[in-house]
């Protein structure tokens, strides 16, 4: 099908209460009325929501994450691999070096593990953002 | 203004571009935990082709420590944004406004612009939620190029 209109679009996932030691998991519905292209990675984590934190002090997780096209049934990764190395911020992006398009009505899942064995490193919430475009064909 | 060719089934076209930046402010030292709505009016005279998104968050209306870089502030704060003509919401949930927004030195970089018909209406809902968190100054700017056709000036 060919496309007929490209809009920008954000989908988000998001975790709370990441302690250390614990796993969680979470999905993404990618919506009925377009595929996905996905370009983009950021990840945005507060240890403390009501703190408040700089660009200097940004906190790097250390988390873990792997990521599974429901529609393919693929991990987008060998192993869970650190949420650092494959999530920028708005600042400096992840950019994927090849757009990945879920279809629509797929899932998107993303399963995270908090590695660390300290409380010092617990997250009260950590955003996933996944930045691309919808991409509307015809017919959609 | 940079003129640019524009292919279009007539022929080349001549336009004039012109870097324009929209801006979004919200209410100074605005609540935690209570939902901000703002509107992004843009201008009727051209369409608007968006680029880069950056923001900047004052932590306090005066003195030097504002200024400073080690207190360059990563807002508490989410964004949901929504095309009110079209009623499309560009996010499934509200986003942190630090994973789409850079800064001047390193603004987020849409890598297809999105171009925005002139006259458009934008709605912006905005809650802070941290406790104790709550900035002087939050600005939202949206920088790219108005478009020029003939016989616009």
């Amino acid at each position: 099908m060919a496309i007929v209109a490209k809009d920008f679009y954000v989908y988000t996932e998001t975790f709370t209460s990441v302690i250390n030691g614990t796993s969680q998991s979470g999905n993404i519905d990618i919506q009925a009325d377009s595929d996905f292209q996905l370009q983009k990675l950021t990840v945005t984590t507060y240890p403390d929501l009501n703190s408040q934190y700089d660009v200097s002090d940004e906190v790097l997780p250390s988390v873990t994450i792997q990521i599974t096209d429901s529609g393919s049934g693929r991990n987008l990764f060998e192993n869970p691999i650190p949420v650092p190395s494959v999530f920028g911020n708005g600042r400096l992006p992840f950019i994927l070096p090849t757009a990945k398009i879920f279809p629509a009505r797929s899932t998107i899942t993303l399963n995270i593990s908090n590695f660390a064995t300290d409380s010092e490193a617990d997250i009260d919430r950590i955003d996933f953002s996944f930045v691309g475009y919808k991409i509307f064909r015809s017919g959609q | 203004m940079e003129p640019l060719i524009v292919p279009t089934p007539t022929g080349d076209q001549i336009v004039q571009t012109q870097t324009y930046s929209y801006e979004v402010d919200l209410p100074l030292n605005f609540p935690t935990n209570q939902e901000i709505t703002e509107f992004l009016q843009f201008e009727a005279d051209t369409d608007f082709v968006l680029q880069k998104l950056t923001y900047k968050q004052y932590p306090e209306p005066e003195g030097s420590e504002s200024l400073a870089r080690e207190l360059d502030q990563i807002p508490n704060t989410t964004v949901m944004i929504e095309d009110t003509s079209s009623g499309r919401r560009y996010m499934n949930q509200p986003v942190f406004i630090s994973a789409i927004f850079g800064s001047g030195e390193l603004p987020f970089i849409l890598r297809e612009p999105i171009t925005i018909a002139a006259r458009s209406r934008w709605l912006l809902t905005f809650l802070n939620l941290g406790e104790f968190t709550e900035p002087y100054k939050l600005t939202l700017v949206f920088t790219g190029t108005k478009i020029y056709l003939e016989g616009f000036s």
